[in-house]
């Protein structure tokens, strides 16, 4: 409770954390009060807003709110999938070689330097790009989160690393606690809010990833999501021919979202990291 | 410090001399000054050859452009009637053509173009090349007054199981001609191989006939100049040059790059895909007509179906598919209404072919957007949807087995085409078939095609303005003349309709294919026409799913003017290097010039 009315007096994190709210909101709510269809022809290509279509349509014809409400979900699924993915990856590697050290930690050090030197967009790029059919957003996730997991394993395992040498990581070793125990018993709890910090990062940088991938075109094309909903803009000329409705509000909201989580995270790590704390 | 500045000076030139450097002699922009120079939206990626004998070579050589090589005669899609070009007269007879060349004809490098130069091309440079049909239609092309010094005349002979004058008279418009003096010494090198013939690109001072030359090319554009000796100033214009001295054609990635670039003036004419072309208007963008359907519609872009993979080969499925999509919502969303209500078959119900087309089988026969019908069809199969709130999940075959999920291919960035599918696999969802879009990358869209590696398929049946239509589209879907299995090429009947032998072969297709060519009776060929429409609308080998132009033709006439219109339609409309378009390079004059 302390930690939360630490954080509620952080205005950056009240901004944040309304922002994001409203965010979800917008992805859940629509669907529970109003009747969206996308798939149902409502009008013409790129029909201005209205009172009845407050978004107006889109090339095809189709309401373009129910598409960004459809689109701001799938958003939102594949950067929470790609941030957990890529924390849990990222936590297991960084801990376990911060915590046993040695050869174990060179080599998995060595090899997530490898992977952070490789460049995450260039080969999602090329894995999206071969893939010809069956990219689905769960799939473009775990793309996503298997190659942004380097630099939280790196962080984690500087963390893990310092822990080890700590005295109460030193008794549990004493009193017969393995490595599993160790690490979730005695490490993992004091990294409980550096890993969400870390987590809500991986999750921004998902929703970003996600948004540049589709917006090459190289995204599931059976679904809609905020990247879609731009590269259809671009494709089909809404900027040109001045269809704003068609790219603003996905474009609004993609960067709403991004700077909600980042927000988030500097609020937190201004309240978590006590060299910080005001 | 001194020594650190000198290399970093150094470095810099270095730089600045690298970059300074492109390929192929090309110039800086002041040399190709804006008003002496027409740009065209044409090319499509990195120029890769400019052999004319390649499948696939780079503008300006491409089927269809005559600019620096030309063909015997244009083809006129508005008038369905030919024009001269190399060749200045045509004489038909049952069993052969003869054309007579322009005495006046001379290839680049000075020398007369004969009727060797003719026979030579068809006869040793098409005869090998496996990617030109011209020869399925001919028994031989000979020169007539061979004793002549400069013989003139030749002769296109027909074959005489199949004869086939529209088609050769579609390939007389198609086939550029290719002086002998030149490519008999490159087929000699290349020891007759026809894969060795053509690794030569043919890009440096390529020898033509027509007014321009091959310039230079880089990654950006290619540029052709004007060759002021072309022959035909003094034999065709009267003495007259073309307008512009260059004619470059800049290369962008997509359908909007050139959209955008013709709305701020950097091209002058295009023949890509713009949407709702009205909206550009206020930029000076303007297309053939000034209102609604602004293009004049002449070919329909047709989902081709594998009938090698079930439940494709099942004539309800297809039909249920026919049914399930709506072909308005195509034609007032994919193609920005560029295009009049579509009627069932694959006969043009408007110009020229109107005279083939039958309102009432049409309505009889046809298939229409009707869900209910699509599901009807379904039923009557034994095909069973699974739907779960509202969403497909699954499609179960009369066997009680799932139907793998189908997919419909077009090259990624075809915006139009990517609309049509995405309008098509709503239809089809809705009713329960379950379908998905695929957007491939151009390459593996050209390699499928032809090999039959997909389920459905986006093509275009006689992409090119021929004399031979309608019957050249009938033919692209259904001819089983070379039929082959899928992994092995065919270069019509993708989808492997009506597999002689098979138990599913109707003779009278092929029967029907063989017959009207060499009909001279209007009432009868009109009844043929009927027939074989019928059977397409009864057994569905495709989906014909809209009507639009054979090449999209926008200008503007900021730098430019003088570009026909409906208004002023003293050309057919194509970009000025395509066909019959490529005489308006003598009519342009630059914008502000009064009109002659």
């Amino acid at each position: 409770m302390k930690l939360l009315r630490h954080l509620l007096r952080s205005p950056g994190f009240v901004v944040g954390a309304l922002l994001l709210l409203a965010t979800l909101l917008l992805a859940f709510l629509p669907p529970l009060l109003l009747e969206l269809d996308t798939s149902r022809r409502v009008g013409l290509a790129y029909v201005p807003p209205t009172a009845g279509r407050w978004l107006g349509t889109d090339h095809l014809g189709l309401d373009m709110f129910a598409l960004l409400v459809s689109g701001l979900r799938s958003s939102l699924y594949v950067g929470f999938l790609a941030g957990i993915v890529a924390t849990v990856l990222g936590t297991l590697i960084g801990v376990y070689g911060g915590y046993k050290g040695g050869w174990i930690d060179d080599v998995l050090t060595a090899c997530t330097n490898l992977f952070l030197v490789i460049p995450s967009l260039i080969v999602l790029i090329l894995l999206s790009g071969s893939l010809q059919e069956g990219r689905s957003l769960t799939l473009i996730a775990l793309f996503i989160g298997c190659t942004t997991w380097t630099w939280s394993a790196r962080a984690v395992r500087a963390q893990a690393a310092s822990l080890r040498s700590r005295d109460h990581v030193a008794l549990a070793r004493i009193n017969g606690y393995g490595t599993l125990g160790i690490v979730c018993l005695h490490i993992l709890p004091y990294l409980l809010s550096y890993l969400f910090m870390v987590f809500i990062l991986q999750t921004a940088s998902g929703i970003l990833t996600e948004s540049v991938i589709s917006m090459l075109g190289l995204g599931p094309y059976d679904t809609v999501s905020l990247g879609n909903l731009l590269n259809q803009a671009i494709r089909n000329e809404a900027l040109s021919d001045g269809a704003w409705w068609a790219f603003f509000p996905p474009m609004v909201l993609i960067t709403v979202i991004a700077f909600a989580l980042y927000v988030l995270n500097t609020s937190m790590e201004g309240v978590f990291n006590p060299r910080l704390r005001k | 410090m001194i020594r650190r500045f000198t290399c970093g000076a150094l470095t810099l030139v270095f730089l600045l001399c690298l970059s300074a450097c492109t390929r192929s002699g090309s110039r800086t922009a002041d040399e190709f000054p804006r008003e002496e120079t027409l740009r065209i939206g044409i090319a499509w990626g990195e120029p890769n050859t400019f052999n004319p004998l390649h499948p696939a070579p780079s503008w300006p050589v491409q089927q269809e452009h005559t600019v620096v090589y030309q063909t015997l005669f244009y083809f006129d899609p508005e008038k369905g009637t030919l024009l001269p070009q190399l060749g200045s007269a045509l004489r038909s007879f049952p069993d052969r053509m003869e054309v007579d060349l322009h005495e006046a004809a001379r290839w680049h490098d000075g020398r007369p173009v004969t009727a060797r130069d003719v026979a030579y091309t068809f006869n040793h440079l098409y005869r090998i090349n496996p990617g030109f049909p011209a020869w399925q239609y001919l028994s031989s092309v000979d020169v007539l007054d061979a004793a002549a010094e400069r013989p003139r005349t030749v002769a296109f002979r027909f074959r005489a199981k199949d004869p086939n004058p529209l088609m050769v008279q579609h390939w007389l418009t198609l086939n550029a001609i290719l002086p002998q003096h030149i490519w008999e010494p490159l087929l000699a090198a290349a020891k007759g191989d026809f894969n060795e013939l053509l690794k030569y690109k043919a890009d440096q001072n390529p020898i033509g006939s027509g007014p321009y030359r091959l310039h230079s090319y880089s990654a950006e554009k290619i540029v052709a100049e004007r060759f002021d000796a072309y022959w035909g100033n003094a034999a065709r214009h009267g003495g007259k040059l073309p307008a512009p001295r260059f004619l470059i054609a800049p290369i962008y990635k997509s359908n909007d790059h050139y959209s955008l670039a013709l709305q701020q003036g950097r091209i002058d004419a295009a023949n890509t895909f713009i949407p709702r072309i009205w909206l550009k208007a206020r930029k000076g963008v303007r297309a053939w007509f000034d209102e609604p359907p602004y293009f004049p519609p002449a070919c329909m872009p047709t989902a081709f179906i594998n009938h090698l993979r079930a439940p494709l080969n099942d004539v309800r499925f297809r039909r249920a598919m026919a049914f399930a999509i709506n072909y308005d919502d195509i034609r007032e969303l994919a193609v920005s209404g560029y295009s009049v209500p579509h009627e069932p078959g694959f006969i043009l119900p408007f110009g020229v072919e109107k005279r083939y087309f039958n309102a009432e089988d049409a309505k009889t026969f046809g298939t229409r957007f009707d869900p209910e019908r699509a599901r009807q069809e379904l039923a009557a199969g034994g095909y069973r949807p699974v739907f779960r709130d509202g969403e497909l999940i699954e499609l179960r075959n009369a066997a009680g087995e799932r139907v793998p999920t189908l997919f419909i291919q077009c090259p990624a960035g075809w915006s139009d085409w990517e609309s049509m599918i995405r309008i098509m696999v709503r239809g089809m969802r809705t009713v329960g078939i379950d379908v998905r879009e695929q957007f491939v990358d151009s390459t593996a869209y050209y390699r499928a095609l032809p090999l039959g590696d997909f389920d459905l398929i986006i093509a275009t049946p006689s992409p090119v303005p021929s004399p031979a239509e309608p019957w050249a589209r009938f033919d692209f879907v259904l001819n089983s003349r070379d039929w082959a299995p899928a992994g092995e090429r065919m270069f019509t009947n993708m989808g492997r309709f009506n597999k002689p032998g098979s138990p599913e072969y109707v003779p009278r297709f092929d029967e029907l294919l063989a017959r009207i060519p060499i009909v001279t009776d209007e009432a009868e060929r009109a009844a043929l026409y009927r027939e074989l429409n019928r059977l397409c609308m009864e057994l569905q080998p495709a989906i014909p799913l809209v009507y639009r132009p054979k090449a999209f033709y926008e200008f503007n006439e900021k730098v430019w003017a003088g570009f026909p219109t409906a208004a002023n339609p003293y050309l057919p409309p194509t970009v000025p290097s395509q066909g019959a378009g490529t005489l308006m390079l003598w009519h342009l004059r630059p914008a502000g010039s009064p009109p002659p």
